[in-house]
């Protein structure tokens, strides 16, 4: 299987387009924050 | 308590994205989040996605975005609302703090990362196997993982949490079995 070759975001970078699924079934990307500054805040559950 | 950060904040417009990096999917994240409610949402990275992009091994993280959507300041491990220097980096940032102090900030706690050049791919062929159902299989190549990167423990603790889910999932998560683990080199 082929990888490809990513590059990784670091500060200065644009943030990545990326979009998950909220708990309560909403699709929420970063773009969807433009217009604001934002804390994105990773955590889990274990 | 990001709640409360959210609140004091509320005229800066800051926003806050939590994301939940689990594997298993959004149940095993919902008890966590249920217990208080919030007004901004909660995500769950299934598929590490973040982790790839950003190629951070630990949590808990911070990362800070501006209205362009560029990326300012990020902080991968240890990064939490109830530690006094994150709280006021998050509240400087929302107050419209220069983005490159922070940058310089970020350079300190810069990220470690995928290194061995085969971990991605047994990551994702894992995961694969995962989303199948074929778990033991999925499992032995996350092993393939931290054999090469002992020291990334997302992918650690996500084996954890699938090979003994009682440890993390019934109440308390058990430290201490963790401790153990580590101790015996698991």
């Amino acid at each position: 299987m082929a990888i490809e070759r990513r590059s990784i975001t670091r500060v200065g970078d644009p943030a990545p387009d990326i979009t998950l699924t909220a708990l309560d079934g909403r699709r929420i990307g970063l773009r969807d924050f433009r217009g604001s500054r934002l804390v994105v805040f990773c955590w889990a559950s274990w | 308590m990001w709640q409360q950060f959210v609140e004091r904040n509320k005229e800066t417009g800051v926003k806050l994205l939590s994301v939940a990096m689990d594997v298993q999917g959004p149940a095993k994240a919902l008890p966590y989040v249920q217990k208080t409610k919030t007004t901004f949402p909660t995500v769950v990275d299934v598929e590490n996605e973040l982790g790839k992009a950003f190629n951070f091994k630990a949590i808990p993280n911070g990362i800070f975005v501006d209205e362009q959507g560029v990326v300012r300041y990020t902080k991968f491990g240890g990064f939490e609302i109830r530690k006094p220097e994150d709280a006021q980096r998050a509240e400087e940032w929302a107050k419209g703090k220069a983005s490159a102090e922070l940058a310089v900030m970020s350079q300190a706690e810069a990220a470690k990362g995928m290194k061995h050049p085969e971990a991605l791919e047994f990551y994702d062929r894992g995961l694969v196997l995962y989303r199948e159902g074929r778990v033991q299989e999925a499992v032995a190549l996350w092993r393939k993982v931290i054999d090469v990167e002992p020291d990334n423990f997302i992918v650690r603790k996500q084996v954890w949490a699938v090979e003994h889910p009682e440890r993390f999932y019934d109440g308390a998560v058990d430290f201490a079995w963790q401790r153990e683990q580590m101790a015996k080199g698991q």
